[in-house]
């Protein structure tokens, strides 16, 4: 393997490992309060209705996403960059949504520590998006290779 | 080498965790000792009669209620931020303002014809300032105001604070109360 290569294996292994470990930490901190992340979920104006629900599996799903995307292996590892970037895709919808209607909402991201939704949210949320774009993509089997 | 797995089989996988997660999530929701929740508590689900949306208020609007005798401020931060310090006569109110506490609250209303509830933040000061709202009529009830940036917003105007645990962290009248000026600022 060339130092071109090699350079790129460790760009996407270093972009999978945080990202795994983003939303790893992101579900964790919303397991602690699960009532204030309802609450959160419910400010944002969307499903009011759902947010119970949402705030009772999303942490574990995320948590659980986060731990295979960074310690997982094969088709698991995609599966998990796919979730990732699916869950993402539709967090910066919300944000998105909030920001531009004016709601005044705290992003709820990282449990009840987050600042108020603004552009610099959803710039961030649309990074994270590219971030699990890039894995997956890298991740995503090509015809003729292996799985890793 | 591995055979590459079929696109198929990722997706599925994806699935699964969603899956899993969801239900892992479940499971110790419900081993929580609350249990599983799954319905939203009565005072933030505001869907039923018309309910007058609180007002936003910037700190230096909201300064003029400090010394309006028709005015009541609520505190809906924890006991141990009120404690450290609040807006000089504030009523402390729990933060998981549920529609008994709310309701706990307007009995201090009595004659009160203006409410004014700030929080660590806009956006818990809002849900806090909405359940109440609930419990009041939506014409010719107090009119309820959430104050904008939460009590650091406050702070950092250098508006009159005080300081002083809360009474057994009941609803009551904080001993630094002072309204003496009947300047209604609104």
């Amino acid at each position: 393997m060339g130092t071109e290569p090699m350079r790129s294996a460790a760009f996407f292994l270093a972009l999978r490992i945080t990202l795994g470990a983003l939303f790893a930490y992101a579900g964790a901190t919303k397991l602690l309060d699960p009532a204030a992340f309802s609450e959160e979920i419910a400010n944002y104006r969307l499903l009011p209705t759902l947010a119970p629900l949402l705030a009772n599996t999303l942490p574990m799903i995320e948590l659980l996403t986060g731990l295979v995307l960074a310690l997982g292996s094969g088709a698991w590892r995609t599966g998990a960059a796919l979730l990732a970037l699916a869950l993402l895709a539709v967090f910066t919808l919300a944000v998105t949504s909030a920001w531009l209607r004016g709601v005044d909402v705290r992003c709820g991201c990282f449990g009840t520590g987050g600042g108020p939704v603004d552009g610099l949210t959803v710039l961030r949320d649309l990074g994270f998006v590219l971030a699990a774009a890039l894995t997956l993509r890298h991740s995503w089997p090509r015809a003729g290779t292996g799985a890793d | 080498m591995l055979a590459a797995p079929r696109p198929g089989s990722i997706w599925l996988r994806a699935l699964l965790l969603a899956v899993a997660g969801a239900a892992l999530g479940l499971i110790l929701a419900a081993l929580r000792p609350g249990g599983l929740q799954l319905s939203r508590p009565p005072a933030a689900a505001s869907c039923e009669g018309p309910v007058v949306e609180p007002t936003p208020l910037a700190p230096t609007e909201a300064a003029a209620l400090c010394t309006n005798t028709r005015a009541l401020i609520f505190d809906a931060r924890p006991a141990t931020h009120f404690a450290a310090g609040h807006i000089a006569g504030a009523i402390h109110l729990p933060c998981d303002a549920t529609g008994a506490l709310a309701g706990a609250a307007l009995q201090h209303l009595e004659d009160r014809s203006l409410v004014l509830v700030y929080g660590a933040s806009s956006d818990e000061a809002m849900a806090v300032a909405r359940g109440i709202a609930k419990h009041l009529p939506a014409a010719g009830g107090p009119r309820v105001y959430a104050l904008l940036g939460g009590f650091t917003a406050w702070e950092r105007a250098g508006l009159a604070c005080a300081s002083g645990a809360c009474d057994g962290c009941n609803v009551g009248p904080s001993p630094s109360a002072a309204s003496s000026n009947p300047h209604d600022g609104h």
